[in-house]
């Protein structure tokens, strides 16, 4: 109940014990971005961070970050004012700004990350004992993300490989330092976090042209050139490959699916009732299916950036 | 859907089992498989259905 005049004035130390074991962080190996708010129930965070991580929406998606291999720490120290007599007043405390340099992912991967740039995400830190870190959430079992200062998740440099170092790539998070401070909490995870939890690569689907009716032949490949036909077996199956008629959105049903090494194309049969099957001059269109679709099938960390657009043959 | 892979071919069962094995010789993913013998073909349908053999008359 408020009341006039009063402020939350309680003496409380803390207590001093100490006991047998200690959280003592150990070094930050890498971050999860997620959409602001965000936070998760730590009864199984390993299935509920795998589906956030495989979200089919992406600004509800969240986005693991890994092999971070050095931290620059430029954290303001707290404001202090030192008054006319000689005592020192503390005026704020500091926030803290932390790069981490990483090298797995190259350039490719920092331009993926530059789309969070100036867009408001808030962050977990995980350290190299799989500890989850952020702070208290809406219930006792919720861990929430670190809310970042004005959307301060930065990727916007790389270091130049000068002849006696790597390249390297910069991710900065910039927060106020009470969240990871008096704030902190954290799950420890029985699993291998960064090993388990994965960002998706995208993937090109690019046709070529099939004089066969009904008959489409496209390339799957990520965006470093790997064809996913060359490496994934399990990718000759329908049920892993999505047709629309590009007009309707509706679903063609696909009756079979082989890929040739010879030519590192992929054959896909499609059923030719129309509708929902395009008429003459009309567009389809042939993608992967979702990310969870993929991974079900052994197919981990993929998604269709772009699809295939096509004139009905 | 049920898929079933045979010769490097994914087929879609649901779909072949509307088709039926004779119209499944003349559509086109019976040519994705790089043997095109019709005896061939009608095995290739009848493991992706679990189709039985029909019994063969007697001479």
């Amino acid at each position: 109940m408020a009341t006039i005049n009063q402020i939350l004035c309680t003496v409380m130390g803390g207590n001093t014990g100490v006991a047998t074991c200690q959280i003592n962080i150990k070094e930050i190996v890498g971050a999860i971005i997620v959409p602001k708010g965000y936070e998760f129930d730590v009864t199984d965070p390993q299935t509920t961070l795998l589906a956030a991580c495989l979200n089919t929406n992406k600004a509800s998606r969240a986005y693991p970050l890994w092999d971070f291999e050095a931290v620059t720490d430029a954290s303001e120290k707290k404001v202090v004012q030192t008054m006319g007599y000689g005592p020192k007043q503390i005026v704020r405390r500091g926030f803290n700004d932390w790069t981490f340099q990483f090298i797995a992912g190259g350039l490719l991967l920092l331009q993926e990350l530059q789309k969070f740039n100036g867009q408001a995400w808030d962050f977990y830190f995980v350290d190299s004992q799989n500890f989850i870190m952020g702070i208290a959430g809406s219930t006792a079992t919720k861990l929430r993300a670190v809310p970042s200062t004005g959307g301060f998740v930065d990727f916007d440099s790389w270091t130049v490989d000068d002849g006696s170092k790597v390249m390297g790539l910069m991710a900065q998070f910039v927060y106020n330092q009470k969240y990871l401070n008096s704030l902190f909490k954290a799950v420890l995870c029985d699993f291998d976090v960064p090993t388990t939890l994965y960002g998706l690569q995208n993937v090109a689907i690019v046709s070529t042209v099939s004089a066969v009716s009904g008959t489409y032949t496209v390339s799957a490949k990520t965006a470093v050139g790997e064809n996913l036909g060359d490496t994934y077996a399990a990718l000759a199956d329908p049920a892993l490959w999505v047709a629309k008629n590009f007009l309707t959105g509706a679903a063609i049903t696909i009756t079979g699916v082989t890929y040739s090494a010879t030519t590192g194309l992929f054959s896909l049969v499609l059923t030719v009732t129309a509708p929902p099957y395009p008429g003459a001059g009309e567009f389809l269109t042939i993608g992967l299916g979702t990310p969870t679709v993929l991974n079900t099938a052994g197919l981990r960390g993929f998604e269709t950036l772009a699809v295939a657009k096509i004139v009905k043959n | 859907m049920t898929t079933k892979r045979i010769d490097g071919v994914g087929l879609n069962v649901d779909r072949l089992k509307e088709l039926g094995e004779e119209a499944f010789l003349k559509d086109g993913v019976a040519k994705l498989f790089a043997n095109q013998d019709e005896s061939y073909l009608r095995q290739v349908f009848r493991l992706a259905t679990d189709a039985a053999e029909p019994v063969k008359k007697k001479p």
